[in-house]
């Protein structure tokens, strides 16, 4: 009885072909919006975990963790405070540390940031799952006036290799301190990271310190003759804003941490990337969850677009329901018929809407990691997704009932008058 | 006996005064009853509490010596699947599936009659479509048919598995004098051949004496006897 009953829904689906085929679509969309979000959130939370990998500790002047993070890696705001040489060089030769990497920010250049480093930066830094910036062009700088651009910065700008470009002071567009007498010649362009290296150039330390100096003197000798031409190489820096440290061993970065953050001669402060990432991921996640919910409205619409159909038809299907009846199905059974055409509905919603997951990434993924450098995860389906699936073909089972008890009622009341 | 009704009282909800009435009504194993009524009167009603879809608010109704005032919802629903095959007005197959679809459905929904058949489902079905004159439709969509073999496709439906009470309601209302002659020809014979009692009710006094018995819906608004307990 049961079974026949699930046969004739099959059926009168099937009859209504389009109709059918439009609320499974609206449903498959529903589902698909609500997991390819979910996916994006994904590769969202961790390619911005990953902004940063392999690099064991950041420190800086004493500050929030945040804070110095949001300087250091996304050249956002400004270091309070440096950290002075002499520090840099302490912790460098530090036993358990195996590399460091200056960096000195508050410079830019057309808006973009531009960081102070040395040749150590192309050696150890890491983002994503290991991953180092590659040179789609040229190499990096060897000489102090040699500049290294983010992909990003040389699209913007349409920069090619051996171009000669001036960096400014300070980190405003139109900046006062503009130096035409210390043009730095572009040595590399790197890919894609998808990361905060995209939107900056790097110098070499010296190359940078050169800028100020040349600034100072200038400044200080208002009346007096300029002084061009410095041996840049020669100059040492007096400070850096933060450095990137890479241990011997992971073990010992709690260890190392606190000791940098009770460094008696300096007010330093130390952080663990992944840590603090995921802190601030947090803070800004709310966007995600946002539209997380956006696309949970997305699928009760899709739901209730079903419910409404159904509830439309059910009139139609009066005297079908009626002839049903009369040859021997129960008020219950009729419960069940209509029961199982929203389940079957949400069913085939969810299988499509998977179907379109899988066509949208095939086609996506490549794309989104070439325009946005995000990754998005491309795994069969996880639990995350069986829990989507899973709701969606409760709530359409619950939307069913509203039909069904309908038809139900309807049943009892007619008797066997077929109404039109 | 097939029918047996005593001390019947009906009315809808909201009805003040009883839609039926029926002090008692016998009716014989096989016998072709006609039941003659105006429009409004009860026909389809009464049909409705033969087949167990509606239980009287008084009074007993026995089917084949069951006493459906007795049974529960479910046992009345599982009686009419096995014992009783129906025929509407107008519009009685389902428009998704096909005639041969329409034939075959009671017995997706009985145990029973698939048990009574002399063999396989569909040789039968088709057997009762050609004795009908239905010959070469079993594959065509149902709106593709004219009402009057839709009709015809209605009793082959009503008649498969051999049901012990054929219930009729207006079947041939639709159909000009011609094709309602004929169809109540092909009815009669296959009911004849299974044995079955026939209850066919019109308000068309027209066709009355090819039956084995007339009835009035009068029958059903005459007052009942005092209860016996007052
Ligand atoms: N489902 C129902 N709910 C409430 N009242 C009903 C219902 N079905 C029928 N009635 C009422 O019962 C009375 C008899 O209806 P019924 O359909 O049994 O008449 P009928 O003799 O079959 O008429 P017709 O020849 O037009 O088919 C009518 O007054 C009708 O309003
Ligand atoms: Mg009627």
């Amino acid at each position: 009885m049961k079974y026949s009953v699930i046969g004739l829904s099959l059926a009168s689906m099937n009859n209504r072909r389009l109709c059918t085929f439009l609320c499974m679509f609206s449903i498959a969309m529903s589902v698909a919006l609500l997991i390819g979000v979910q996916r994006i959130r994904e590769g969202a939370r961790e390619s911005f975990n990953n902004t940063v990998s392999g690099t064991d500790l950041i420190v800086g002047a004493r500050t929030g963790p945040v804070q110095l993070l949001l300087y250091s890696v996304f050249h956002m705001g400004n270091p309070p405070n440096n950290l002075s040489w002499h520090s840099y060089q302490t912790f460098s030769q530090h036993p358990e540390v195996a590399w460091t990497v200056p960096l000195s920010l508050g410079d830019s250049h057309r808006g973009f940031r531009v960081v102070g480093t040395d040749e150590q930066f192309f050696r150890y830094f890491r983002y994503g799952q290991e991953k180092q910036p590659e040179f789609c062009n040229g190499q990096r700088f060897i000489s102090a006036d040699d500049v290294v651009i983010g992909s990003d910065v040389a699209k913007k700008f349409s920069y090619q290799l051996g171009m000669k470009i001036i960096l400014s002071h300070g980190i405003s567009d139109v900046s006062f301190h503009d130096h035409d007498d210390t043009p730095f010649r572009v040595s590399g362009i790197l890919c894609k990271t998808g990361t905060p290296v995209d939107r900056s150039l790097f110098v070499n330390l010296a190359g940078l310190d050169a800028i100020h100096h040349d600034m100072d003197h200038s400044h200080g000798a208002s009346s007096g003759h300029h002084h061009h031409h410095h041996d840049k190489e020669d100059i040492q820096p007096s400070s850096v804003s933060a450095m990137l440290i890479g241990l011997r061993s992971r073990t010992t970065v709690f260890h190392v941490q606190r000791e940098i953050n009770h460094y008696t001669q300096e007010a330093l402060t130390a952080l663990m990337p992944a840590m603090t990432l995921s802190e601030l991921w947090d803070i800004i996640g709310i966007a995600e969850v946002a539209m997380f919910i956006v696309s949970l409205f997305v699928v009760f619409a899709g739901i209730l677009g079903m419910l409404s159909s159904l509830l439309t038809t059910l009139n139609e299907r009066r005297r079908e329901l009626a002839i049903i009846r009369s040859l021997g199905a129960s008020p219950a059974d009729l419960f069940l018929l209509l029961l199982s055409e929203s389940l079957l509905l949400g069913l085939g919603g969810c299988l499509m809407g998977m179907l379109l997951v899988y066509v949208a990434l095939w086609i996506f993924h490549p794309l989104a990691e070439s325009w946005w450098g995000l990754s998005i995860p491309v795994h069969l389906p996880n639990m995350t997704d069986a829990l989507i699936l899973g709701g969606v073909l409760l709530l359409s089972t619950i939307a069913g009932c509203l039909p069904g008890l309908k038809a139900y009622r309807q049943s009892l009341s007619d008797g066997l008058t077929i109404r039109i | 006996m097939s029918l047996r009704i005593e001390d019947l009282s009906f009315s809808w909800p909201g009805q003040p005064e009883p839609l039926l009435k029926c002090p008692e009504l016998h009716v014989k194993s096989g016998e072709k009853v006609f039941l003659q009524g105006a429009s409004g009167s009860g026909k389809t009603t009464l049909l409705g509490l033969l087949g167990g879809v509606l239980l009287p608010q008084r009074g007993q109704i026995f089917v084949l010596d069951t006493p459906l005032h007795k049974l529960s919802a479910p046992e009345r629903d599982r009686f009419r699947a096995d014992h009783i095959g129906f025929i509407f007005q107008m519009f009685n197959l389902l428009p998704y599936l096909s005639v041969m679809g329409n034939v075959l459905l009671p017995l997706r929904f009985s145990r029973e009659k698939q048990k009574r058949l002399q063999r396989e489902a569909e040789e039968e079905a088709q057997r009762l479509l050609s004795s009908l004159g239905l010959d070469s439709v079993s594959d065509r969509q149902v709106q593709d048919l004219s009402v009057g073999q839709q009709q015809r496709v209605a009793a082959a439906r009503a008649l498969i598995g051999a049901p012990e009470l054929i219930i009729a309601d207006e079947p041939t209302s639709a159909l000009d004098a011609d094709s309602r002659e004929a169809f109540l020809e092909l009815l009669f014979t296959e009911i004849s051949r299974s044995r079955s009692t026939l209850i066919y009710v019109s308000h068309d006094p027209g066709i009355a004496s090819v039956f084995d018995r007339n009835l009035s819906m009068h029958t059903f608004h005459s007052d009942l006897q005092k209860d016996p307990s007052s």
